[in-house]
């Protein structure tokens, strides 16, 4: 494996010279990056059928937190994307925009776990890109990644499908990945072992699609948290959504710091969660099987969708309430007169 | 309105004929039958006719017999009958000998006759008392003075067959009555009687009918201990036995309602008064036909158990109004009579919502067959210096007009606020405001509140051109004006609302110092207000002076949980050190105040606001009154109860002025003066009461200074702050001398039920300027 003779990366890393050749081909080892990724595109043998593509961008800060670090969301959030199209993920690209200045160990660090995270996703770098920009133009790394996953014959998952009567379940605990990046970054300490829930969601999703027809959709609860996802679904299929506050997962660190925070864990990203909406007929077995792996192992059915007010998400509280769920227009605003 | 002197200027000769045309509350409260009698007795001729937007009356006779008609008109009116405004003019004779009542030719109804739920009169409770009056403990009886009404109506003008009450047919008793003018149930549309109309019964946990009398059952099932369901006029109360500690927990266990206060309906008048502390104006409020909750200081020692309003000097208090809380109370001297529903959630009205509370809220149902149309509360009030002020306007209010001037030709729809929900429609220069419709987080306050305004933009024959709406991006109501017809959206201030609406009620169109004090609002310079002096024209204001910003960490956290706000204002004292300055009463190290302040520190969902509302909950936290709350201004609530104790106080803690403009108000010189008493040993409720004079010595202070600056004649309150009664009275004390006029809420409530008001008064007067 080649080494980086530099402590701190350089503006000359992006140059085009023989330090930037010399960066790329010690990412593409780091990485697990697949053989011909320095050319100008990876050309890519494909089984005939459907393609999923996606891409995302990374800025998250702290750069490293508990549970992972920018590198492995990289590769989750957009195998995620693929995995809840009903995709198996195949290939991801790489580009990273890197600060002057910003410590080759820490590159090392966020490579390796590219490459591992990859690994488990059975994902392959195909392609990727380095720019150095000047110290102060970037928040130490940005990385940009794209997907692409095959989606099997006689799968359609799609937000607009899901009908009266259709379960909801949430695969696990919400809020923890947003709650442990805020806890880092702002070094507010709630006592209690929070850590990040980013993961690889194609481990849950390949053999459950594989076993279960009867999924009709799937959303990964990440920005706006699970409360985006629903909302997106009861406006995307013009239906009702209706959960059970006491039935939602919710960490006790995280509802913890919640409280302290004056969050609603509803709203607070996830990077290994994610909701699934399926038919009465089956909910019962697909949660089963989702509780059976290590992903889904805290899977609930949380709530059904009913006949209501279309583009609704109601809440039964724990105090009798029907809250309405909805997504803030900024800034989240005290609403108490 | 002197009556008399109107007509002496008319009649020229020793005879003559007059027409009429009265204003006001005139139609569906025995108007007709009274004039018909009065002019009758008086040796009258000519007629009584129903127009589309009052009364028109002939009169011809003599000029004595008109003049003791004039003085009939004054003095002997029918109990809900009210003239807002009089015309006379003196028209031909035409030498008729009788008077008649004529019936309305008009179409198309009446846009004169708001019908008001009413208490059961004193002739009713007559006859019900009567055992050989055919309506001998009738639980429906009513007449034209009296019951149901707006609860009952489907639509306008009203009449039987727009109300609950068509799918009961008159018998012959009735419908004799109700053709009768001479009778006191002529047009009494809610008419019945025990063979023909709505009957009582009572239900178990299982919806099984209970035998025997279902009154004496429901008393006994009381008297027993248990919590019953009992449908009254706008929805269903839960009933148990004031007295009893045991009943009143359950009921707190059941509501998932841990100390808000719960009504208590008293027997009767004298009952009530061994209980609370009443004056003239608190009697008159409680007999009133409107017969309003109206918060009271119990009398001490207490006589009934704590737990019906911890931490709190006051008790909700009423009479029974409808004639089945009549019956019952024969049994009780007392009876908590709150909502049934969860906290802010609507109240239960229907049959099918019953089934969600029965077994598990309540143990069984007095329940009847008399559906109700409308969902209303019970109106609340409290009576600061003799002066009656809504704290929530519903029952025997709604759907009465408030009248706004300017008007406007077309029809504005205020949406109001978020919790404490109303909304506003206008038609001229009349404002039509809702009932009081709860939290509107809540979907099925939501659905109601969708329901009230089609079911009043249908009666009221209005759709809004203009909808006025908060602000407040995140409101319910902001979010469904999108999504309503109408030609144009406008936003306003949370606070200028606030303050409009007080004017609206005084008809002030030139500028006044507008103090709004509050929870949060919408400022829309990314900070939240509460503590605002506004200039405030009816069309626009400017900010003059505010309370000085401090973090709200943890947003609506922080409005939970008063010691926050306690810690901030130590934080304004001490910076870093503040926890290691905080007084005794409050335990900063059980609580994680570190976390606290770097939230602050690092502006972590920790909004700067001018709150006044929050300046309550920190001095009652720092006196240990607000560590959590359950429910909103509990904390400034026990702190008022606390001052109580004292009384008058003549020190104050001084705020600090800043010199920038706006005007910062800052309130951490007040809080280093209770620390400082605090250290010094001096008693809580002293404290409590110091800081009480000194907020409305500051209000006082601040908007006298800033009227003579602008011009302005008089200072406006409103605001949840202002439902703080000792506040008022300190301020309505300090200011009597100023020269300015200090304006009360009179008609709707200062908390947010009164902001769709002032928002429907905004775009009338920017209609009026051409600013909109």
């Amino acid at each position: 494996m080649s080494r980086l003779e530099d402590e701190k990366i350089l503006l000359a890393h992006g140059g085009g010279g023989i330090m930037m050749k010399e960066l790329v081909s010690f990412l593409v080892d780091m990485v697990g990056g697949q053989e011909g990724a320095l050319q100008d595109s990876a050309v890519l043998d494909v089984p005939a059928g459907r393609l999923a593509f996606t891409t995302d961008s990374f800025v998250v800060h702290p750069l490293f937190f508990p549970g992972g670090d920018i590198g492995h969301l990289a590769v989750c959030g957009t195998v995620n994307d693929l995995a809840v199209c009903g995709a198996v993920p195949k290939f991801i690209s790489l580009a990273m925009i890197i600060e002057e200045g910003f410590p080759v160990t820490d590159l090392e660090r966020i490579a390796s776990s590219i490459r591992a995270a990859a690994e488990e996703a059975g994902v392959t770098v195909v392609t990727g890109d380095t720019k150095v920009v000047d110290r102060g133009k970037a928040d130490g790394i940005f990385i940009n990644t794209a997907g692409i996953g095959i989606v099997p014959a006689g799968i359609f998952l799609s937000s607009d499908s899901a009908v009266e009567g259709d379960r909801i379940i949430v695969s696990g605990t919400i809020g923890d990945h947003g709650l442990a990046i805020l806890s880092m970054r702002e070094g507010i300490d709630f006592g209690s072992d929070l850590k990040s829930d980013a993961a690889p969601l194609s481990k849950l999703t390949v053999p459950l699609l594989e076993n279960f027809a009867s999924i009709r959709a799937m959303r990964d609860a990440t920005r706006g948290g699970l409360a985006a996802v629903l909302n997106e679904i009861a406006v995307d299929s013009n239906i009702c959504v209706r959960i059970e506050e006491e039935l939602i997962p919710v960490a006790e660190a995280v509802r913890n710091g919640c409280e302290l925070m004056g969050y609603d864990p509803l709203n607070i990203a996830n990077e290994g969660k994610l909701v699934a909406i399926v038919d009465p007929g089956e909910a019962d077995a697909v949660l089963e099987a989702m509780r059976g792996m290590e992903l889904g192992k805290d899977a609930v059915i949380i709530g059904e969708v009913v006949a209501g007010p279309v583009g609704r998400v109601i809440m039964k509280t724990s105090f009798g309430g029907e809250r309405v769920v909805d997504l803030p227009y900024g800034d989240l605003l005290p609403r108490i007169c | 309105m002197d009556i008399r002197k109107i007509f002496e200027s008319k009649i020229e000769g020793e005879a003559g004929r007059l027409a009429l045309t009265v204003r006001g509350r005139v139609q569906g409260v025995g108007f007709r039958p009274s004039i018909y009698r009065l002019a009758a007795e008086a040796g009258l001729a000519g007629f009584v006719r129903n127009t589309r937007r009052g009364v028109l009356i002939e009169v011809e006779g003599s000029r004595e017999a008109i003049l003791s008609f004039a003085s009939a008109l004054e003095n002997d009116l029918p109990p809900l009958a009210r003239i807002d405004s009089l015309e006379a003019e003196a028209v031909e004779t035409n030498g008729e000998s009788e008077f008649v009542i004529v019936e309305s030719e008009e179409a198309g109804g009446s846009d004169a006759l708001y019908p008001v739920d009413t208490a059961v009169c004193a002739d009713c409770l007559r006859e019900m008392g009567d055992s050989e009056d055919p309506r001998h403990r009738y639980p429906f009886i009513n007449c034209t003075n009296c019951g149901p009404r707006f609860t009952i109506i489907e639509g306008l003008p009203y009449d039987r067959p727009l109300t609950t009450m068509s799918e009961f047919e008159m018998d012959d008793l009735c419908s004799g009555q109700y053709a009768d003018p001479s009778d006191r149930r002529f047009h009494a549309e809610p008419i019945s009687c025990p063979n023909c109309g709505p009957t009582l019964s009572l239900i178990d946990a299982d919806m099984q009918e209970i035998s025997g009398d279902p009154v004496d059952e429901a008393k006994r099932l009381i008297a027993a201990g248990k919590i019953l369901a009992i449908k009254g006029l706008g929805g269903y109360h839960l009933a148990c036995l004031a007295a009893s500690v045991a009943a009143v927990s359950t009921l707190r266990e059941r509501k998932k309602r841990p100390a808000k206060p719960f009504a208590v309906m008293f027997r009767d008048i004298d009952t009530l008064e061994r209980y609370c502390e009443t004056g003239e104006v608190e009697r008159k409020l409680l007999l009133s036909p409107e017969a309003p909750i109206v918060l009271l200081r119990r009398k001490k020692p207490g006589l009934l158990p704590a737990g019906i309003a911890p931490g709190n000097a006051f008790t909700g208090a009423f009479l029974p109004y409808t004639p089945v809380h009549h019956l019952l109370m024969e049994d009780f001297e007392a009876l908590i009579m709150t909502s049934a529903n969860f906290t802010d959630e609507p109240l239960i009205s229907n049959e099918e919502e019953l089934l969600g509370i029965l077994g598990t809220m309540a143990d069984a149902a007095l329940v009847n067959d008399r559906r109700i149309a409308h969902k209303c509360d019970d109106s609340i009030f409290f009576v600061p210096g003799g002066v009656p002020v809504p704290v929530r306007r519903a029952r025997g209010f709604v759907p009465e007009p408030v009248p706004i001037s300017p008007g406007a030709d077309v029809c504005i729809l205020g949406l109001g606020g978020q919790e404490k929900g109303t909304f506003t429609l206008t038609r001229g220069d009349s404002a039509f405001v809702s009932p009081h419709l709860g939290d509107m987080g809540d979907y099925r306050s939501e659905k109601n509140y969708r329901r009230e305004l089609d079911s009043f933009e249908k009666m009221l024959s209005v759709s809004p051109s203009i909808i006025v709406r908060d602000m407040h991006p995140d409101y319910f109501t902001s979010r469904i004006a999108k999504l309503l017809p109408a030609d144009r959206i406008i936003e306003v201030q949370h606070h200028h609302a606030h303050a409009v609406s007080v004017m609206a009620e005084y008809g002030l169109s030139e500028p006044v110092i507008g103090v709004s004090f509050d929870g949060t609002g919408y400022g829309g310079d990314g900070t939240l207000w509460g503590g605002e002096f506004l200039l405030a024209h009816p069309h626009d204001f400017r900010r003059l002076a505010h309370l000085k910003c401090v973090p709200l960490p943890g947003g609506e956290k922080a409005v939970r949980e008063p010691w926050r706000m306690s810690l901030m204002y130590l934080r304004e004292l001490y910076g870093a050190s503040a926890v290691d300055n905080a007084p005794q009463g409050l335990p900063l190290g059980d609580l994680p105040a570190e976390i606290i302040m770097e939230m602050a520190d690092r502006n972590i969902n920790s909004m700067m606001t001018s709150s006044a509302g929050r300046l309550f909950d920190a001095v009652a936290g720092l006196l240990g009154l607000g560590l959590r709350v359950s429910y909103e201004a509990q904390a400034a609530i026990a702190l008022e109860s606390l001052a109580l104790e004292k009384g008058p106080v003549g020190k104050r803690y001084s705020f600090g002025y800043g010199e920038n403009h706006p005007v910062e108000i800052d309130a951490a010189p007040v809080i280093a003066g209770i620390l400082e008493d605090l250290g010094a040993g001096v008693e809580q409720a002293e404290i409590a009461a110091v800081f009480h004079e000194s907020v409305a010595g500051m209000i006082v202070d601040t908007a006298v200074r800033l009227a003579s600056l602008n011009g302005c004649q008089a200072a406006v309150l409103s605001g949840g702050v202002f439902q703080n009664r000792l506040l008022c009275e300190r301020v309505m004390e300090l200011s009597a001398r100023t020269g300015i006029d200090f304006l009360m809420h009179r008609m709707v409530p200062p908390n947010d039920g009164g902001v769709s008001l002032g928002q429907v008064q905004i775009a009338a007067a920017r209609i009026a300027k051409g600013t909109l």
